[in-house]
């Protein structure tokens, strides 16, 4: 009977005190952690395939309209003006030749 | 009924199992801070005695330390329940197995506490002899052990008397 009582005694000073083992104190928890060369490394990043497609925003799309019709303003001012300089030139020439015969 | 089970006797017994208690918290408290003040490294360090704070998951001797919540839960409900048998051992038996009992209690309550609010208890004290190290253990364990000691001397010693007889 004494036996058991010591047995049981002992079971209990196993489950009630917390004493630890040193050499388990000072594990370096990394040895805890998954092992990194099991990893599977990353595919490098890409652009999408319909990144071009994508449709722009409203105000960029007003924007370049503004400015492709500022850009065709200037143009044809300046055909029109290069014009009327030849007219210009040419009436220019007629007269001078005009005064000469005179 | 009450006032029957709350005689002198009752105050005794609990003043000493909640001084236990106290006293290990204590001890434990001022490790733990002073292990935040030294950033982790060795508290104290002597030619036999290290102060040095390590928390174990598991039970005597670093046994049973698990990872998964639900083990280690299981484990703290069964240690709870061998502190409810030893209460009731306490109430039963008289002299000096119940105060042995009763620190044992104190000192398995102080335990109790660590693993449910840190997952973990702290030892702290390291006996050593140059390089030979014995367990890290903690104020609680010290009580625990005495009281265990003096719980199995007394059974031996009585069941020398019962043979004599």
């Amino acid at each position: 009977m004494s036996k058991y009582r010591v047995t049981f005694f002992l079971s209990f000073l196993i489950f009630l005190s917390s004493c630890a083992v040193v050499k388990e104190g000072f594990k370096s928890p990394k040895q805890k952690t998954s092992d990194e060369f099991l990893v599977e490394k990353k595919s490098p990043l890409i652009m999408p395939p319909n990144f071009n497609e994508l449709p722009l925003p409203e105000s960029s799309i007003k924007k370049n309209k503004e400015e492709d019709n500022t850009i065709e303003s200037l143009v044809s001012k300046s055909e029109n003006k290069t014009i009327e300089n030849k007219e210009n030139k040419n009436q220019s020439l007629e007269n001078s030749i005009l005064e000469k015969i005179k | 009924m009450i006032s029957k089970f709350l005689n002198k006797n009752f105050y005794i017994n609990f003043s000493i199992v909640i001084s236990v208690y106290f006293f290990d918290r204590l001890t434990k408290m001022f490790v733990i801070q002073l292990d935040k003040n030294n950033l982790g490294s060795d508290i104290f360090n002597s030619t036999y005695l290290n102060i040095v704070l390590i928390w174990n998951k598991g039970i005597a001797f670093g046994l049973l330390s698990f990872n998964e919540d639900y083990l280690y839960n299981i484990l703290s409900i069964i240690i709870a329940m061998i502190v409810v048998v030893l209460v009731i051992m306490s109430i039963k038996s008289q002299g000096f197995k119940r105060y042995s009992l009763l620190m044992v209690i104190g000192g398995a309550l102080g335990n109790l506490h660590d693993r449910i609010f840190f997952k973990a208890v702290p030892d702290f004290i390291d006996f050593h002899i140059g390089s030979f190290h014995w367990f890290i253990f903690n104020v609680s364990d010290i009580f625990i052990t005495f009281g265990i000691i003096f719980l199995i001397v007394l059974e031996i010693s009585s069941n020398k008397e019962e043979k004599y007889e």
